[in-house]
């Protein structure tokens, strides 16, 4: 099922560190009520957590799930700003976020508007 | 004809070489030796049959003698496993030898493997001549002996060296296999012995029995051959009369044979005959027909390059010790071995042997470009400042001049020739100087300190290679030009050829902080407030420093207090201020990295270790350590094996792979390797709770039981008390086990896994309020260790394991889910994975979770008493039976 916004996580390296970087867009496109499907163009398994600043788990999600991945469509339930952390799967390797990143090229802000 | 005492002193010698020779050589050797007197041959032989009887009677002082022979004597042998001067572990005995005992040892204060050489009963003094000229003498092509130290054992005191342990075999038992060596090897090896000598002989220092068997060939970490000359057993200071005579009868000079003192003359005959046998595969023909002859050709030639060999060996080999050159000039003729290929150059060779030898100079390098150009630029101070800045800043230049750089050469600039050409600034050394980097210093008055600033600029991008900065009290200036050029050195991959070190009033507390440090993780604490009085009696070594950083990162992970890694952070850094590019400096930095979760810098600091020290274990087993918690474990698995081939008889590396081989649910190959390392160092407690740990995993109880009791025997520990609760826990006694579990965390109070199970047990037990007060107390714990470092997956997985029994459970599944992604392959994960899904009553994610899991941990969880109901379930069953093979 297509969804209203298409986000992709592509895979960077960045100062000889892979990243998972989100192309993701600015202010006035994510709204509440919209759809986002995330995807990476070699297919590789995304997963977006949402953080907090200080770069620890669960932090407030606009979709009201911690953890979000590439194999459904999810819905924006939450307008504000998000942060979140992104990971891409190459093989076993896990790329991206981890528990502590701050400021991280994996990852960004969902901005969603309210309308 | 000889005098009587001339002759008296020829027959002694002659008696003291035979007793040294396998007794069927003895005749063979008489008959040479003696080939001009059948009266001294024959009274040789006598003395050498009566000593043989009298069992070396007048060779050794007969106090001596008696030492030995006194019944119950114990004899000062050391004992693998055991620790001596609290600082040596010794790991084997290597061999004996007529007067000395050799064993393998690991050296906990530098990290290292060593020889340690000590007397037998009786033989203490005959070691003296070895200190006296040994110590003297260091350079890679001599066995380094490090120091002399005493150890009190139930025999009295001992005296003992310390030396450098070199892995490899002997020159004469590669003769003994391939008859000579091959023609590039024979140039190489014959090179280093020369210089060996040479520096010996500028030491002053006579080797007096220099021979195949004395000379190690290893390895260097290239791969490219090192030889080292070892045993000055019979050296002697050439200023000191000695009564001990010495040498090998086939190496012997002609001089000796007629009873002349050895004479560096005599030990470049030696080296002569050695060279021979290593190019033709025999002796000179003087040798074999032992005389005074001169030698005019070596044996079996049959091309120009051993023709060209003549032209070196043969000079060394003459009968009249004044005309044989001296060992720095036999080296100067290998320094240019590419000249001794060429026929035309043998020529320059023989004249530079002869006379000119001197004035060698590394050629080979002077056309070359250099890779790095430093400009070291004026220094940077206040008037009150400037005259100490740049006395700093010339001893900075001579340091980074002495480092080495491996394959490529650098130059440095000093900043008088800065000044001279009017360069101030990064962008006129490029320019003027055409240098690649340039290194800026500024020194500022900070009250009664100094702090002093450095810059490393790559003059290509423009980039800060490293910004250091240091503050010093009085106490500490002179060690500003170390950590100006650590800085550099780290930056560049440089080497410094200082050695680490301390004062020797702050060595007692420093090594008994170290002994506790490594004597095992309950033993930290009492460390630090060693390392904190060596620092206090050394204020300018980073060692202690380093030492407290280790101390207060191990009680860290003890107790999980933060205050532990702010004082281990700040005696990094004060250790940096001091060396930032010593090895031990690096290793605690890396400790303090890997603790805190920040792998990358870990593995940084790691791996400039390798780099400074290559056979440093301790890099290698913290390496693999750091791969283990990224994620890495083919990595890790590499790392480990290298420390145990590194050191295959240290039990550390055994001890981290079998944890590898347990954290990856390969209970089999961890017991095999707890089990190594047991056998290795055999009074250690961990050891023994290591292996009943993991045979309560494989469910061999009885076995676990006797491992764990042995352990506790040797010391009482947390660790040990809850693995024998865990086995009564499992065995379905929780009143029990609860006592044990108790125990375990009124010693260590810090520890969430104890405070986990005797929850489980109370729980089990229906005792509901204390257990839920035991989760919530660990999960404070797991919680504090999590901020420290939040990309632990097991602690997340112990995490998830506590939500799930304090009913948080879209908490407990995002904690499992995280923990899986941090450490997918990690047992504890999996356990947990299972274990948190059957408590939130999510059967079919436990089964997905068990499905992932090695058939070791799902035979051990069949008897987890929280598990009986997923263990009877058909599909654990299949699954178990599917891992089995069907």
């Amino acid at each position: 099922m297509a969804a209203d916004i298409e986000i992709k996580v592509r895979l960077k390296t960045i100062n000889g560190v892979e990243h998972a970087v989100p192309d993701l867009p600015g202010p006035g496109v994510m709204m509440k009520g919209k759809t986002v499907r995330y995807s990476n163009d070699d297919k590789l398994p995304v997963t977006i957590v949402f953080v907090t600043a200080d770069g620890n788990l669960n932090g407030p999600s606009p979709f009201g799930e911690p953890r979000v991945s590439d194999q459904e469509t999810h819905t924006l339930i939450h307008a504000g700003q998000f942060l979140c952390g992104c990971r891409l799967m190459k093989g076993t390797q896990t790329i991206g976020w981890m528990p502590g990143d701050k400021d991280s090229p994996s990852g960004g802000v969902h901005d969603v508007g309210p309308h | 004809m000889q005098n009587s005492a001339e002759n008296d002193e020829r027959v002694m010698t002659l008696v003291r070489a035979a007793l040294r020779l396998p007794a069927a050589e003895r005749a063979e050797f008489l008959r040479v030796a003696c080939v001009d007197s059948a009266e001294i041959r024959s009274e040789v032989a006598g003395i050498v049959e009566w000593e043989d009887r009298m069992g070396d009677f007048l060779r050794e002082p007969l106090i001596d003698l008696v030492e030995l022979e006194e019944p119950g004597t114990p004899q000062p042998f050391f004992q693998p496993g055991e620790s001596v001067s609290d600082r040596f572990v010794i790991l084997r005995e290597v061999g004996q030898g007529g007067m000395g005992i050799v064993y393998e040892a690991f050296d906990r204060k530098r990290n290292r493997r060593i020889a340690i050489k000590c007397a037998k009963a009786g033989f203490g003094r005959l070691l003296a001549p070895e200190l006296e000229g040994a110590l003297r003498v260091r350079h890679p092509n001599i066995c380094l002996v490090n120091d002399t130290h005493t150890a009190t054992t139930e025999a009295g005191s001992i005296d003992f060296l310390t030396m450098e342990f070199i892995e490899g075999e002997t020159l004469s038992v590669r003769l003994a296999r391939q008859d000579r060596l091959a023609a590039e090897e024979a140039m190489e090896v014959a090179r280093q012995l020369c210089a060996g000598l040479a520096a010996a002989h500028h030491s002053g220092i006579l080797h007096r029995d220099l021979k195949p068997t004395n000379i190690i060939l290893s390895k260097q970490e290239d791969g490219r051959v090192r030889a080292v000359i070892t045993d000055f057993g019979l050296a002697a200071e050439l200023q000191v009369a000695s009564d001990l005579d010495g040498g090998t009868p086939r190496y012997m000079a002609p001089e000796l044979w007629n009873g002349e003192k050895p004479s560096k003359a005599s030990d470049v005959y030696a080296l002569g005959v050695i060279l021979h046998e290593m190019v033709t595969g025999q002796p000179p023909r003087s040798v074999q027909e032992r005389g005074n002859n001169a030698v005019t050709q070596l044996n079996s030639l049959n091309n120009e390059q051993d023709k060209r060999w003549n032209e070196v060996i043969l000079p060394c080999l003459d009968p009249d010790p004044a005309m044989r050159p001296q060992a720095d000039e036999v080296l100067a003729v290998f320094e240019r071995q590419s000249w001794l290929r060429s026929p035309m150059a043998a020529v320059t060779v023989l004249a530079l042997l002869v006379g000119a030898a001197a004035l060698w100079q590394p050629i080979a390098n002077v056309f070359k470009p250099a890779d790095i150009r430093l400009a070291v630029l004026p220094i940077q101070a206040l008037p009150d400042l400037r005259e100490m800045g740049s006395g700093i800043v010339q001893d900075v230049v001579e340091r980074i001049q002495r480092s080495q750089r491996n394959g490529a050469t650098l130059v440095v600039i000093p900043p008088s020739e800065a000044a001279r050409n009017n360069v101030n600034d990064p962008r006129d050394a490029r320019i003027v100087l055409h240098a690649t980097h340039a290194l800026q210093i500024e020194l500022r008055r900070n009250g009664d300190r100094v702090t002093a600033d450095e810059s490393l600029i790559d003059l290509a991008t423009e980039a800060h290679l490293r910004d250091f900065q240091g503050q010093y009290a009085a106490t500490t200036w002179g060690n500003i030009p170390t950590a100006l050029t650590g800085a550099v050195t780290s930056s560049l991959r440089l080497r410094q050829t200082e050695a680490e070190s301390i004062s020797p009033a702050a060595t007692l507390s420093y090594d008994r902080g170290l002994s506790l440090l490594h004597e095992d993780r309950y033993t930290k604490v009492e460390a630090v407030a060693y390392f904190e009085e060596a620092a206090r009696l050394d204020p300018r070594s980073p060692l202690p420093l380093a030492g407290l950083a280790e101390a207060h990162i191990g009680n860290f992970k003890l107790t999980k207090q933060p205050a532990e890694l702010e004082m281990a952070r700040k005696a990094v850094q004060a250790a940096q201020a001091l060396n930032p590019d010593s090895v031990t400096v690096r290793l605690a930095s890396g400790a303090l990295n890997e603790v805190t979760g920040q792998s990358e810098k870990a593995l940084e600091d790691y791996r400039r270790v390798q780099e400074l020290e290559p056979r440093n274990v301790e890099a290698y087993i913290r390496t693999g350590r750091t791969y283990e918690a990224v994620n890495m474990p083919d990595n890790a698995l590499q790392n480990y094996q290298k420390a145990i081939a590194l050191q295959p008889e240290y039990y550390e590396a055994y001890e981290w792979l079998g944890t590898y081989y347990y954290y990856a649910g390969k209970y089999t190959e961890a017991a095999e390797q707890f089990q190594k390392a047991i056998d290795r160092a055999p009074g250690r407690s961990n050891a023994y709770f290591n292996l009943g740990a993991v045979l309560d995993d494989l469910n061999r109880d009885d076995e676990a039981v006797a491992a764990l009791q042995k352990s506790l025997q040797l010391k009482k520990t947390a660790r040990a008390l809850n693995s024998l609760g865990a086995i009564l826990a499992y065995q379905g006694k929780d009143k029990e086990a609860a006592d044990f579990y108790e125990q375990a965390v009124e010693l260590e109070p810090g520890n969430y896994k104890y405070r986990l199970n005797v929850a489980d047990s109370y729980r089990r037990l229906g005792r509901r309020s204390q257990s839920l007060a035991q989760y919530r107390e660990g999960m404070k714990y797991v919680l504090g260790e999590l901020r420290q470092n939040p990309r632990l997956g097991p602690t997340r997985a112990f995490l998830g394991y506590f939500k799930s029994r304090l009913d948080d459970q879209s908490g407990a599944e995002e904690e499992i889910t995280e923990a899986l992604t941090l450490a997918p392959g990690d047992s504890n994960v999996m356990r947990f994975a299972i274990l948190v899904h059957e408590a939130l009553g999510q059967r079919k994610l436990a089964l997905d979770a068990a499905n992932a899991a090695p058939k070791e941990l799902l035979i051990e969880l069949k008897r987890h008493p929280d598990l009986a109901d997923l263990s009877r379930d058909s599909r654990y069953l299949q699954l178990l039976s599917a891992k089995n093979g069907g």
